[in-house]
């Protein structure tokens, strides 16, 4: 019995003991949770842990054929936290001078492995939790990190710390640089980075940082993160073959002219889907950059591009046909107290309505205006007419920050409207539209007179597989009636065949349009020199109109300023830059217009030579199982393809594309230099007698 | 009532401590339940109804071990007892050599044939106090004495607690201190428990200086890092401070079931810090709660005891139950910032397959104690009254 009371008189001890253990526990809950709770509870409000935003990937900008125009690239900033808690002493001092001689070997060559040993260890001395190892490396960088000594222990054990960050690129660098625009950061967004921006930006994720010496934010190691989702894909319509053709066209352009800045625009005439669109300014620095969007975002006096609307309002109301006679004094009439002359002093006297649109007779145009418009209650409807044409509302491309063109109302007596607002206006002053509205008349002529909304994206592919399609869109229905549209295209098509612009017709395709020439600034009397814009507005092919177009160029300096002289070559170098990227379209015009045109010999990839010709739909004699190849004969008539040997051990290969050339060469062992770029015109063999020759290639 | 009745005849043993092994197993189904709705889980989406449906498996499991072991003659294990201590010191010898490391810690042995990973100590801590509770009942008569009594019970203790010391010091800690309390109540000497306290500090001291030649053998690195946070040497309390945050969080009825946002910041919340996470979902209610439920558990072993003599199946259910109310009691304290960061897990409660199946077995044994262990006569009749 006295055992079992020792033994007992023990147990009760623990029991007691453990009752006390039991008792301090809730007294410790509950003074965390009572007694200190307000000042637990508000640091758990606090902020030295937080979720900090992890930036999604943003979504790319895509060309019509889904190559990116602009993507995000990753890069990664290098820290260290020299003083992670598992990293002890020990290891620290016995891993410091390898870690320090790696960071000598790819990050600093200029810094020493004992320089950088030292500082390692004056940093983990001085307690730092953060130091920059690097900034701005790649991902293979990144991953490399990853393998120096103490570092490769992670980020808890070894200190390492990754920071992900973006970068922005754009493929084609300047092309559509200011339509793709910018997404926000330093810079005010723009374009359509700055349209899309919502559907690029994708999800935040989340990651619980906590504040360290010196307030930076570091990852909390062993807490989850919800992981970012990606933004959308924005498709747009935009054709890299084109867009390049255009801005090669248009700067070389504005160079030769020393204008101070040019548009150009080439739209779907069907769909409205925009395919190329430059905006290039002079950057003070000699050379010409997308600067800022005058295409969508610029209004500007239009000049004799408007005469079609002039004209179709006089064909809508009946008061004249092409064959209407007007006489145009030689090119100079009076109106009020202004006088008005043709772009150049003519002879012609008494021409019909298609001889004045051909030859852009500002006169002609005026006063068959007048003639007709004239009156308190008239001037108002050939206003109206302006307005039937779409003329004085904003495209609504999917750019922020279009200009709001600017169509007086025609309200006699009211006090913007003077005696000779009509007659100017129907020349294409008094009037401001952005250069893409007025191409957006063009277009809807070219389309039968269905009025397309300007686009610039046709998808937009979300991350989690949704996508969204834009369909074209039609402003309305029919601006004019046929027999307008019809009229007005085949006065458009004058244009090229008998007008102004007989300079740009091209053997590949035909071309409609209208020259423009607006004398700007023409209020400021301190101007020595008259300031022109020069513009082409139109469409091609001319009888099945698929691209519509317009070049306006601003303040060129040289002698030209007219527009048939410096908008409309470049308005023809694109259209037959469309025929190059779209063999189709030539085979329809080619086959009906030419016939025996002499072929350019060619020489090249039998493969390559025979794809063209049936691309274009051509017909030629073939011979079987051939390499390389030269084309002989009359185009339509006894064309045909003939081998050629390039089996010397020099061979012989003038005439050959560059590409072809530096094959055929290499294949033989020879180190090939080009010089020059086209299709190789002369050969020279160097160090003949080494056995490291050298073949130079001069191009043409 | 014939349910009742029915009840008893499938659950053998302490209605109570049945009462008690339900509720801590249903706590930890409901902590599963609540982890899927944390932010990693959400996050990876992922099939968080299978992970429930492990955790429920897993737990059908240990229902089963608690009944088998409750339906088992405890006196089994006496037989076995020797053969246990030996067949876990050998793997204990095992894990320290060839053993899994994870988190730095090498515990974990991977068991031949399988990917399956076991913890040898929590094996070892059961055939320890096993063998602990039949030497002491088999020795009492020359319990006072150095040679015959002490000895043979202090040198298996120290043999295992040096075995799984150096990879994981707490668990060495409560399970020598469990068998130390056995050896109290045990009747042992007061003055040997004291010597032998000072040893162990001294065993601990030894360790600290072999550490330093075997660091990867020896936690001592973690050992000190962890005693300087908790001391407040190196400034950087964030587990801590989150925990209490957590606490304050729930004031005195939590913020409800899967719920608590404290969870995101704290590292292992189903595990170290469960209780803090029970606090802020459940409020200090809920905290109390558990801590109550392992007192009555306690409260139930020794009014066993008041009813029997001193034999091995109650020095053997007290051991077990000191070692479950110490293990608890010690994960709590860490919640609480009474003590520095163990990795201990709360019986029961905390996510984890090991410490789940090795918890409900040392219930079983304790059911099985209270079910077949001869009662005095007059104390039999009392509880017979109360049943």
């Amino acid at each position: 019995m006295k055992r079992r009371t020792e033994l007992l008189g023990r147990l009760y001890l623990c029991f007691f003991l453990f009752a006390l253990v039991a008792l301090l526990l809730v007294y410790k809950s509950l003074q965390i949770g009572v007694i200190e709770g307000e000042k637990w509870r508000s640091m758990g409000l606090q902020a030295n842990i937080k979720t900090m935003p992890l930036q999604a990937e943003r979504g790319r900008i895509l060309a019509d054929d889904g190559s990116p125009l602009a993507s995000s690239q990753p890069f990664f900033d290098i820290r260290m936290d020299p003083n992670t808690k598992p990293l002890t002493d020990e290891y620290f001092a016995d891993h410091v001078d390898s870690l320090a001689w790696y960071l000598h070997k790819h990050v600093d060559r200029d810094k020493s492995p004992s320089e950088y040993a030292a500082w390692l260890k004056q940093k983990r001395a001085s307690g730092s939790r953060y130091i920059v190892l690097q900034n701005g490396v790649n991902y293979d960088q990144m991953e490399k990190f990853k393998t120096f000594p103490i570092l490769k222990r992670g980020q808890f054990k070894g200190g390492l710390i990754i920071e992900r960050q973006q970068r922005r690129l754009k493929t084609f660098k300047q092309l559509a640089a200011r339509t793709i625009g910018i997404p926000e950061g330093n810079r005010p967004s723009v374009g359509l980075e700055n349209y899309y921006n919502e559907d690029l930006t994708g999800k935040e994720g989340q990651q619980v940082v906590q504040r360290s010496v010196g307030d930076v934010w570091i990852p909390v190691s062993d807490v989850e993160v919800i992981n970012p989702r990606r933004g959308a894909d924005v498709k747009t319509t935009i054709n890299i073959g084109l867009q390049d053709a255009a801005h090669t066209a248009l700067e070389r352009a504005l160079r030769q002219n020393e204008a101070d800045k040019g548009v150009a625009i080439v739209m779907e005439v069907e769909t409205g889907a925009i395919k190329a669109i430059v905006n290039l300014r002079a950057n003070g620095y000699g050379y010409y950059q997308e600067l800022y969007n005058d295409a969508v975002g610029t209004p500007y006096e239009p000049g004799s591009t408007i005469k079609l609307a002039s004209v179709m309002a006089l064909l809508e109301d009946g008061y004249a046909n092409k064959a209407s006679m007007v006489d145009v004094d030689g090119g100079v009439a009076r109106f009020y107290d202004r006088t008005l002359r043709d772009a150049s002093p003519h002879g012609m006297q008494e021409i019909d309505l298609q001889k004045v649109f051909e030859k852009s007779s500002n006169v002609g145009i005026a006063k068959l205006v007048t003639q007709h418009y004239r009156g308190e209650d008239k001037e108002k409807t050939f206003v109206n007419r302006f307005k039937q044409f779409q003329l004085h509302k904003i495209s609504g491309v999917d750019i922020k920050g279009e200009g709001q063109p600017l169509i007086k109302d025609g309200i006699y007596g009211q006090q913007d409207w003077f005696g000779t607002s009509l007659p100017w206006m129907s020349c294409g002053y008094e009037l401001t539209m952005t250069p893409l509205q007025v191409l957006n008349l063009y277009s809807a002529v070219a389309n039968d007179g269905k009025m397309m909304k300007p686009y610039l994206v046709s998808e937009v592919a979300h991350a989690d597989g949704r996508v969204i399609t834009q369909k074209p869109k039609v402003l309305k229905s029919k601006i004019a009636s046929n027999y307008t549209i019809k009229t007005a295209q085949e006065l458009l098509s004058g244009v090229v065949e008998r007008g102004t612009a007989t300079n740009i017709q091209s053997p590949w395709i035909k071309l409609a349009g209208k020259t423009g020439t607006t004398q700007f600034d023409y209020a400021n009397t301190q101007n020595k020199k008259t300031k022109y814009i020069s513009s082409f507005a139109g469409y091609f092919p001319a009888d099945e109109p698929r691209y519509s177009c317009i070049v306006v160029v601003f303040n060129p300096k040289q002698k030209d300023y007219y527009g048939s002289r410096v908008a409309a070559p470049v308005f023809k170098e694109i259209a037959e830059s469309t025929v190059r990227l779209n063999l189709e379209m030539m085979s329809e015009f080619a086959d009906a217009s030419f016939d025996s045109r002499e072929v350019l010999s060619a020489r090249g990839y039998q493969n390559d030579i025979t794809r063209v010709l049936s691309g274009i739909g051509l017909e030629y004699k073939d011979e079987e199982m051939i390499k390389w190849a030269k084309l002989n004969g009359r185009l339509n008539e006894d064309m045909a393809l003939a081998a050629i040997n390039l089996d010397d051990q020099l061979p012989d290969v003038v005439g050959l594309g560059a590409r072809d050339a530096v094959f055929v060469l290499e294949e033989k062992g020879y180190r090939v230099r080009l010089l020059g770029s086209g299709r190789v015109s002369e050969q020279i063999l160097r160090n003949e007698n080494s056995t490291d020759q050298r073949v130079d290639l001069i191009l043409e | 009532m014939i349910l009742a009745k029915d009840i008893r005849t499938i659950l053998r043993g302490d209605g109570v401590i049945w009462a008690i092994f339900f509720v801590l197993t249903a706590c930890s189904l409901l902590a599963v339940y609540s982890a899927t709705g944390s932010m990693a889980f959400q996050t990876y989406g992922g099939p968080t109804s299978a992970f429930f449906v492990k955790q429920l498996l897993i737990t059908v499991l240990a229902v089963g071990v608690t009944w088998g072991l409750s339906r088992m003659h405890y006196q089994t294990f006496m037989k076995l007892a020797p053969y246990l201590l030996v067949i876990s010191m050998i793997i204990l010898a095992a894990t320290l050599l060839v053993g899994v490391e994870s988190s730095s810690a090498r515990r974990w042995l991977k068991l031949p044939f399988t990917e399956l990973t076991i913890q040898p100590s929590e094996f070892a801590k059961l055939a320890l106090i096993v063998f602990v509770a039949k030497t002491i009942s088999s020795r009492q008569e020359q319990i006072k004495d150095f040679k015959e009594g002490l000895v043979p019970i202090i040198l298996p203790i120290v043999l295992v607690c040096l075995l799984i010391a150096p990879a994981d010091l707490s668990t060495a800690g409560i399970l020598f201190a469990t068998c130390a309390a056995m050896m109290f109540v045990g009747r042992i000497q007061i003055r040997y428990i004291g010597a032998l306290l000072v040893a162990a500090a001294i065993g601990f001291g030894l360790l600290l200086v072999i550490g330093n030649f075997l660091p990867e053998h020896v936690r001592v690195a973690t050992w000190i890092s962890r005693i300087n946070e908790f001391i407040g040497v190196s400034g950087d309390e964030y587990q801590i401070t989150q925990s209490k945050i957590a606490i304050a969080s729930g004031e005195f009825f939590g913020v409800g079931l899967g719920n608590s946002v404290q969870r995101n910041f704290l590292p292992s919340p189903y595990a170290d810090f469960i209780y803090a996470i029970i606090c802020e979902e459940w409020g200090l209610i809920g905290g109390v709660t558990i801590i109550v439920l392992y007192m009555v558990m306690l409260f139930r072993c020794v009014r066993l005891a008041t009813q029997c003599n001193m034999t091995f199946g109650l020095l053997l259910a007290i051991g077990l139950c000191f070692l479950l109310v110490i293990q608890a009691f010690a994960n709590i304290a860490v919640s609480v910032d009474l003590v520095p960061v163990t990795g201990l897990t709360l019986p029961l409660v905390s996510k984890g397959g090991t410490s789940l199946v090795f918890s409900s077995m040392a219930f079983g044994i304790i059911l099985s104690v209270s079910s077949y262990i001869e009662r005095n006569p007059k104390s039999a009749a009392a509880d017979a009254g109360h049943h």
